[in-house]
């Protein structure tokens, strides 16, 4: 974001000689309002004809510098929005996994819409009000100067005073907002959490309950607006009256000088117009940190994404050994894991297997034994804590992450799809994937039949009416994802959990054809799906319990044949 | 463009009515503030005026009076500002609350075809700006535009008082330069629009990116989604560049107009004083003066369209606020003869379903002339193939959508005798996709009854085998699911959305696909409960697992090709 500023500080720097430009301007009109009127004074005839034509000039070049100052200053503000923007879009796409994971999306995107917010209004209106305002006073100041150097110095006294208490209030003014956006967070969170859920919501009559919710935290953003509108309208008290004592003080000082005879009335004149233009931006200037700091929070907010660290890239090898089937595609010696860093509840406890090219490996296992947490190691979302992961006989970090995940597809039981078109859902799959190919997935998938059924074809937005596509529906289009993809190792999480007969029977169609010639990894919790498979490893404790096929384990009378009669 | 107008004013009065009996006291608070303020000014100005004169004068008597009077004013003029701006506040905020309010509980009533239309991160960040941008009015645009237009007034008067002649001829001189800055206001209003729709396509593309992770990650589909957020991004950016010249056209003219402002002043000025109209004292009060009178005059044509923009965002608020909502009862269509002779009372029936037709809105139907009828305690199975209406027989069941022909009755009474509150208090539902709440696992399942003890839940929670696993988390039963590590299998989150309709204690359960990613120990246990739970109640499970349809006591299956003109088979286990 810095660098961002830094970047495009030429803009700012145009901007700001534009508005010196611009107030020098207003200064020379002053000073010949002065000189006019002390002419007068000593009772001298004012050649108006004399000054129209230097007027004229400062209208025309004080125009230009306003505009051009507006455009630069504004320009700025835009560059430095979108660059901020672009950078942090690349930022998050390079995020680990596990970084979203953790926080939700939900509440990243809530917060990022806010703090992007403000981040557009400290460039386009704080930064640049700041500056105009220091420039300002700077000119009037050493104009100023060259007038009487006491008066300004007696004007300048009050300053320590006013940073004092801008200071105390700003930083309560802070905290204050801090809270307001917490509260906002919550709100909208909950109201998301309340529509989201709607379906338990309706069925279970919970609207009081969660309009009481809502209700209460919108309360106490109310009450939460209104101290902090008591503190800066009490800033806002001080800062006038701290401004104003020394200025009347100057007055009352230039009056005496003006008796004395150090100063023409004339430049009294042209003093008292001078400070009633630099009273404003003087107080603003000091009071700016107030805003500074309310923005502070979401700048804040958004460096921290930026200092999450990005996702290593892995290491070099970008390429599996063709051709040499005795390689096991994944091989796994006493890999642990666990979510937390403190280690206190492991989720995977030294567990190895290996699973060989080109055939199908189950694990099943009771739900919440981490057989979901395999897949997320298998493609890097999160690192392992110990042991060995091998990946087509390399170290998975000598593989490149890209290369490694390539080498991926999966079809999970929540299958997300954007809300775009199908077409461009399914072409997720490969890059720059033609039309030809887009449908010949579909087909293999068993879905485009029924897509071919839908009024606007591939074009069908998922999105709105998509809500509708049916569990099995989605599935079949996470299946022609994966084929457009066409990587060697198939990850399936329970393909057909979440579907009726008809459905499970196009579904086991189309998983039957992907399957073929692949590597297969399947997570199941029905053993039945998995009856067929050559190999059935089963989770327990985090670790690899038994490995066999169906009838050895059966013989075995262990976890598996436990788990099989109970069923 | 007249109509246009007319429709502003609609909403901004009907905007302003939500206010009720506050609006006078916040309108007050107001008028208080501004009155506060210019006179703070305006004392400024003739203690401005007291200075310059004592100058030309060379005399200094009661000069220090007079600035200690002056300065009182000020002070005296800081204070009720303050007072009214308080006052202010605490009104315009508690209004804007009043709006977060009706809209957020709004968007809960809303009829289920919406939720199922409407992608709902999509449409509650639309209701979340507009809404935003609409209690801006309370909280700050109609103060800005009304402090201008009362502070215009106000600085007139003591302008007029020290030189009406001069102060005519300033006058002269701004209102060109107001008619300019009117002019500008449609433009921009123009651009800000434009801005503001190319600002939500571009949260869409980062939505889809955030949302989209997983994919992102083992699918090479990143590329072009940040290609598109670039692209709306530059979009942006380029909208804003033109707006920006066209802000800064009017900057620059209002300088003009400034500078020609001083240009006149000094011009008149000079001649007035040198003939002796006025005194060089007033002539600095006025000067003074008209730095900030131009400053709010001009205000009122800027502050004009930022509020006409907030009133658009108003005019959605109510669209939305006007949206038909769920009624208290679906007004059935259905002619009561053709079914009266059924609604006699028939004994141990709990569920029947008579003739009922149903399509989603404009599309064919899912079901047709379709029957069937439970008897008190049974378990039934409900299976078909996939789109035959399964799911759709569940909402209709809870009333989500009405039903277009047919009726349906629960314990004896008929669904057009009795509020869906009610009909819903009856049911304890499990849906396809378990929902759990950003809240303990404790309040999800106690959702299932509000109010129910620890004691109770931990009973549901066990009677639907989830409270193993839920005592081996971290937090038990205050484990806020979903967050840090927290994650839930989806048999997890099916065991406690089950737990919340045992909890319910409803004489009808209906179960979505409640089971299907459960492993066969959990489904076994599962099943157990739900025998257990059948003596008094009646179950109603939409399934197709062998397993889980063997269970029960009776299978139905639900065809509307297979067997044309709507069918039910009936077997009994």
């Amino acid at each position: 974001m810095v660098k961002a500023g830094i970047r495009n500080g030429y803009m700012l720097l145009l901007f700001m000689i534009f508005a010196f430009v611009l107030n020098e301007v207003v200064i020379a009109g002053n000073d010949l309002i002065a000189e006019a009127a002390d002419l007068m004074l000593s009772g001298r005839p004012v050649q108006l004809s004399g000054l129209i034509v230097p007027l004229l000039w400062m209208i025309v070049l004080g125009t230009a510098a306003a505009y051009l100052k507006s455009i630069c200053g504004n320009h700025y503000s835009a560059m430095v929005q979108r660059d901020v923007r672009t950078s942090l879009g690349k930022h998050l796409l390079r995020l680990p996994f596990s970084y979203f994971d953790e926080k939700g999306t939900g509440s990243i995107i809530t917060r990022l819409i806010s703090d992007m917010e403000e981040m557009g209004r400290f460039f386009s209106e704080i930064l640049p009000n700041f500056l105009m305002n220091i420039i300002t006073v700077a000119t009037a100041t050493v104009y100023l100067v060259q007038m009487d150097a006491l008066l300004i110095a007696v004007l300048f006294a009050s300053y320590p005073v006013m940073l004092l208490v801008a200071d105390r209030l700003s930083k309560k003014l802070a905290e204050l907002a801090k809270k307001l956006r917490t509260h906002m967070d919550e709100r909208t969170e909950k109201a998301y959490d309340a529509i989201q859920g709607i379906v338990v919501g309706r069925s279970y009559n919970l609207y009081e309950l969660h309009k009481q919710k809502i209700d209460t935290v919108i309360d106490k953003m109310v009450v939460q607006a209104c101290k902090s509108t008591h503190i800066s309208s009490l800033g806002w008290v001080l800062k006038n009256v701290i401004t104003t004592i020394p200025v009347i003080f100057c007055y009352l000082f230039a009056l005496y000088e003006t008796r004395q005879g150090r100063i023409t009335v004339g430049e009294l004149l042209a003093f008292t117009v001078i400070l009633s233009r630099i009273l404003y931006p003087i107080g603003d200037i000091v009071f700016c940190a107030n805003d500074i700091r309310e923005v502070g929070v979401s700048l804040k907010r958004i460096q921290e994404i930026y200092r999450q660290p990005e996702e290593h890239t892995g290491g070099s090898i970008r390429n599996r050994p063709e051709g040499d089937g005795a390689i096991p595609a994944i091989e796994w010696e006493n890999v642990r894991f666990c979510y937390d860093s403190a280690e206190e509840h492991p989720v995977l406890n030294g567990m190895s297997f290996s699973v060989e090219a080109g055939v199908q490996t189950a694990f099943v296992g009771g739900s919440g034994e981490g057989k979901t947490t395999i897949f997320k190691l298998l493609c890097g979302f999160y690192e392992k804590t110990g042991g060995q992961y091998k990946l087509f006989g390399h170290p998975f970090e000598d593989w490149s992450l890209e290369a490694a995940r390539s080498c991926f597809s999966e079809v999970s039981q929540n299958v997300f799809l954007f809300p775009e078109s199908i077409r461009q859902n399914v072409a997720c799959g490969k890059e720059n994937a033609t039309e030809e190919e887009i449908v010949e997935a579909c087909k293999n998938a068993n879905i485009h039949d029924f897509i071919m059924e839908l009024p606007e074809g591939y074009d069908t937005l998922v999105g709105e009416r998509g809500t509708r596509l049916s569990g099995g529906q989605r599935q079949r289009i996470s299946i022609a994802r994966a084929f457009l993809k066409d990587a060697p190792i198939l990850l399936l999480d329970e393909p057909t959990a979440a579907v009726d007969i008809e459905a499970e029977q196009k579904i086991q169609e189309a998983v039957e054809r992907i399957t073929e010639g692949r590597t297969v990894i399947i997570i199941a919790h029905r053993l039945s799906t998995i009856r067929d498979a050559k190999r059935i490893c089963v989770v327990s404790g985090g670790k690899i319990a038994e490995t066999g096929n169906h009838e050895e384990l059966l013989e075995r009378r262990g976890i598996y044949a436990e788990l099989y009669t109970k069923g | 463009m007249r109509n246009c107008i007319r429709k502003d004013n609609a909403a901004f009065i009907r905007f302003m009515g939500l206010m009720g009996e506050r609006l006078p006291v916040y309108l007050g608070a107001i008028l208080l503030s501004v009155i506060g303020d210019t006179g703070r000014r305006i004392a400024n100005a003739c203690l401005i005026k007291n200075i310059v004169a004592a100058a030309q004068t060379g005399s200094a008597d009661n000069i220090f009076l007079l600035v200690i009077g002056n300065f009182a004013v000020f002070v005296l003029g800081l204070l009720l500002w303050r007072v009214g701006i308080i006052r202010y506040n605490i009104e315009g905020r508690t209004g804007a609350g009043k709006v977060e309010k009706l809209v957020f509980s709004k968007a809960m009533r809303l009829p289920m075809s919406y939720y199922e239309e409407n992608h709902s991160s999509d449409f509650m960040s639309k209701l979340v700006f507009d809404t935003q941008r609409a209690s801006d009015i309370y909280t700050s645009r109609l103060r800005r535009l009304l402090s201008a237009i009362l502070s215009t007034v106000i600085y007139l008067i003591p302008m007029f008082y020290f030189s009406w002649e001069l102060t005519l001829c300033l006058l002269a001189i701004s209102l060109p330069a107001f008619a300019v800055n009117s002019l500008f206001a449609k433009p921009m209003k123009t651009a800000g629009g434009r801005l503001s729709d190319q600002s939500g396509r571009m949260l869409e593309k980062l939505t889809n990116i955030l949302s989209g992770m997983e994919l992102i990650k083992i699918f090479p589909v990143g590329a072009r989604l940040s290609e598109e957020y670039d692209a709306a991004n530059n979009g942006y950016f380029h909208i804003q560049k033109r707006t920006n010249r066209l802000s800064a056209g009017l900057e620059s003219l209002n300088c003009m107009f400034d500078l020609t402002g001083a240009l006149a002043f000094l011009g008149i000025g000079v001649w007035f004083v040198s003939v002796g109209r006025i005194s060089l004292g007033e002539l600095t009060a006025v000067y003074t003066l008209y730095g900030t009178f131009r400053n709010v005059f001009l205000e009122i044509g800027q502050y004009f369209p930022q509020m006409m923009n907030c009133i658009a965002n108003a005019e959605k608020i109510f669209e939305f606020l006007d949206m038909e909502e769920e009624p208290e009862q679906w007004d059935f269509v259905t002619d009561e003869d053709d079914d009266s002779g059924q609604r006699a009372d028939r004994e141990g029936v709990m569920l029947s379903v008579q003739g009922v037709s149903f399509a989603y809105h404009g599309e064919k139907r899912v079901l047709d002339n379709f029957s069937m009828e439970i008897k008190k305690g049974t378990y039934v199975a409900v299976t078909g193939e996939s789109g035959c209406g399964k799911s759709t027989l569940a909402k209709l069941l809870l009333g989500f959508y009405p039903v277009e022909k047919g009726s349906i009755m629960i314990g004896g009474r008929a669904y057009r005798d009795l509020t869906l509150k009610e009909v819903r208090e009856l049911i304890a539902y499990v849906p396809q996709e378990p929902y759990l709440y950003e809240t303990t696992i404790a309040e999800n399942i106690a959702y299932g009854r509000y109010g129910a003890t620890r004691e109770e839940i931990i009973a549901a929670a066990k009677a639907a085998n989830a409270h193993a696993f839920i005592t081996r988390l971290p937090n038990g039963y205050d484990t806020v699911p979903g967050e840090r590590g927290n994650t839930l299998s989806g048999g997890e989150k099916q065991r406690i959305a089950i737990a919340r309709a045992v909890l319910r204690n409803a004489p009808v359960m209906l179960l979505d696909e409640a089971t299907s990613a459960l492993d066969n120990e959990s489904e076994a246990l599962i099943q157990d409960a739900i025998r257990r739970l059948k003596r008094d109640r009646t179950v109603l499970m939409i399934a197709h697992r062998p397993a889980t349809i063997t269970a029960a006591d009776v299978v139905i299956r639900v065809g509307h090709r297979t067997f044309s003109g709507g069918y039910i088979g009936l077997f009994c286990n």
